[in-house]
């Protein structure tokens, strides 16, 4: 079982919790009777299965379970984001009563000893948050570390500093399995990349954020990555890295579609917004698809999300100022009811395979 | 066998982390050490040119001591009755010769609104020489005009707004000669050499202390409408390094936040490594007795 990812685990005790809770009401019902024996087989065995889940993953066996881990996450992130202001104002608050060479010595060792204290509590807690806050606090002390050298040292703002504190999030996420952590490591490279293509194109790196399309190819590159180097292993990467990617590459295009000026493109700013949009449109309708494919609810979610803005800031675009308010919004809440429609019609085809599946005489 | 898979990779990217601090640090340290280990130039700053910081409500969160460099470009504006002090004294616009300007590559005026106009660059900074010369040259000029001026003849003011105007050209003149920043920026382009040919050349013909830093600086905004005298003009948004840290062992004199609204006296030798990076050899704060 430990060869089983947290994910993975948590789907077989929710598959063990449905059969139980199945098993039960058929019972109730007379349609299913088993042997004493064979009950009490199958209750130890899942026992068994559950605990050893239990204690390899810290898999949530009760809906009460589930929801307090929800609650400790986003205590988890809280506290981690708290003890990282703790940390920086702390450093503020005394850094000017040592002399440059204790300076460098405790920001040195600082990213160094939060390390050492999340890989040592990870192995005192099987849970895992103590480690995830402590790896939180490193990375925070690692951005402190970098930042106030170049600040004692009167350095050149350079966004390398972007491509280390990535660099560092990406082996603490990967080490200690903190989600997080990778998100940040994601948008650290996200800046890096964006501000190198900047300083390529002829503009300051610290502009980053005027030209969404410098955005586009490490959108795509992060997207695909989980597609090429699978993560398995890692709860939630997977998805960290799709919709990470996803946000940015629609917000990149979403900006594109309405201001022309970020635009490298040749051409007239009609012409530039107005094929972004098509783009938009394209490829949102891509991602609805590729999430039903695939059976990624939440880039099925991120593209129905973003199809929307695109056709609503559109509309409002064409619409606001003509069109009365109450069409205006009768026109919205119609085009609502449509893609309702839409979606029913894929809906109702995505389960006819499985109700052709349970007619009598079929295998399910 | 999977779990002491997981284990060693573990293991390993336990290590490549502590690598990645050590090696980083390691670097930014090489970096200083690189800089530092040659001094290409030397300036004697006072506060006219260094300024305190504003902190931002962060005085009693933040111990550390810093100072920030104050510079100002050259005026090219005619002098005239009607003339902006405020705007003078903390200009940043910067008319260049063809070349230097050409250098940046900015895009065509057709393009404009749709391209960035910002770039990093190095420009000329020029201490205590022929540009703070002829800065006050050009606020005595501003002086006499205003002192020949009679109420109600020649300006339409009343005696008053004349007495007002009068005495804020003698308040400028008197901050042009013992308050006002004597650092300015004289030049720039995208390329180094292309300064250091301008600075050997201003070097022969004036005096003061000169000096090529990296920047950062935009297209002028009035680039594109049309008036020719401006088309090569660049607006300096900041020094590469502005902001300056102190030290502990310099830093024991520095000036509290109480003293900022008294104007504290101090001074400060500022150097300059291989690498166009400052850093402060000396700070002496001049305590009022």
């Amino acid at each position: 079982m430990s060869s089983l990812t947290k994910t993975q685990a948590q789907a077989r005790a929710d598959q063990v919790r449905a059969f139980r809770a199945e098993q039960t009401l058929l019972s109730e019902q007379g349609m299913l009777q088993l042997s004493a024996d064979t009950a009490a087989a199958i209750r130890r065995y899942h026992d068994e299965l559950l605990q050893e889940l239990q204690q390899a993953q810290d898999v949530d066996l009760s809906e009460g379970a589930r929801h307090l881990s929800l609650g400790m996450q986003i205590v988890s992130f809280l506290g981690a984001g708290a003890l990282a202001a703790s940390l920086f104002f702390l450093f503020y608050q005394y850094w000017g009563y040592f002399a440059t060479a204790a300076q460098v010595g405790i920001l040195i060792a600082a990213p160094l000893l939060s390390l050492a204290a999340a890989c040592w509590v990870r192995r005192l807690d099987s849970s895992g948050y103590y480690a995830k806050l402590a790896g939180l606090v490193s990375f925070a002390s690692w951005i402190l570390n970098i930042v106030m050298l170049g600040s004692i040292f009167n350095l050149t703002p350079s966004p390398n500093a972007f491509a280390v504190f990535a660099l560092y999030g990406f082996l603490l996420a990967y080490l200690l399995q903190v989600r997080l952590l990778l998100a940040a490591a994601l948008i650290c490279s996200f800046i890096f990349i964006g501000a190198q293509f900047g300083t390529w194109m002829g503009s300051y790196w610290i502009y980053v954020g005027e030209h969404p399309e410098h955005f586009f190819l490490p959108a795509l590159f992060f997207f695909a990555l989980p597609l090429w180097i699978k993560q398995a292993h890692f709860h939630g990467f997977a998805l960290i890295y799709q919709m990470l990617s996803v946000v940015v590459f629609f917000i990149a295009l979403l900006i594109l579609t309405n201001w022309a000026g970020g635009s490298y493109l040749p051409w007239s700013p009609a012409l530039i917004e107005g094929c972004y949009q098509v783009v938009g449109f394209i490829t949102s309708a891509l991602l609805v698809l590729y999430g039903l494919r695939t059976r990624a609810v939440n880039l099925m979610l991120a593209g129905n999300v973003f199809f929307a803005l695109f056709l609503y800031t559109k509309f409002f675009d064409w619409w606001w100022d003509w069109m009365p308010k109450y069409l205006f919004f009768l026109v919205i809440g119609l085009t609502a009811i449509l893609a309702l429609m839409v979606f029913n019609r894929l809906r109702k085809a995505q389960q006819t395979p499985l109700q052709k599946v349970q007619q009598p005489g079929g295998e399910i | 066998m999977n779990a002491k898979m997981n284990s060693m990779a573990a293991k390993k990217l336990l290590w490549l982390a502590v690598g990645l601090v050590l090696l980083v640090n390691a670097f930014i340290l090489g970096k200083v050490y690189v800089n530092r280990s040659e001094v290409i130039a030397q300036l004697q700053l006072s506060e006219r040119e260094l300024r305190l910081p504003y902190n931002y409500g962060f005085t009693k969160e933040d111990s550390s001591a810093r100072i920030s460099l104050n510079w100002t470009t050259p005026n090219t504006e005619p002098i005239d009755v009607d003339l902006n002090q405020w705007s003078w004294r903390y200009n940043h616009r910067l008319q260049l010769n063809k070349a230097h300007f050409s250098s940046f590559q900015f895009p065509d005026c057709a393009q404009e609104s749709r391209l960035s106009q910002k770039r990093s660059a190095w420009v000329l900074l020029e201490l205590n020489g022929r540009s703070y010369a002829e800065y006050v040259a050009q606020a005595e000029q501003y002086h006499a005009l205003i002192m020949g001026l009679m109420p109600a003849t020649n300006t339409g003011w009343s005696e008053k707004k004349l007495a007002d105007k009068r005495k804020g050209a003698i308040d400028f003149l008197t901050a042009a000669k013992t308050a006002n920043s004597r650092l300015f920026v004289i030049d720039a382009a995208a390329e180094r050499e292309l300064l250091e040919a301008a600075q050997r050349e201003r070097q022969t013909t004036a005096d003061g202390q000169l000096l090529i830093v990296p920047a950062e600086l935009r297209a002028g905004h009035y680039r594109c409408d049309g008036k020719e005298k401006r088309t090569t003009e660049v607006i300096i948004d900041s020094l590469a390094v502005e902001s300056l840290h102190i030290p502990k062992h310099l830093a024991h004199n520095f000036p509290q936040d109480g003293d900022a609204k008294s104007k504290p006296k101090f001074t400060a030798e500022i150097s300059y490594g291989r690498l166009f990076e400052p850093w402060i050899s000396s700070f002496h704060h001049n305590q009022l007795k």
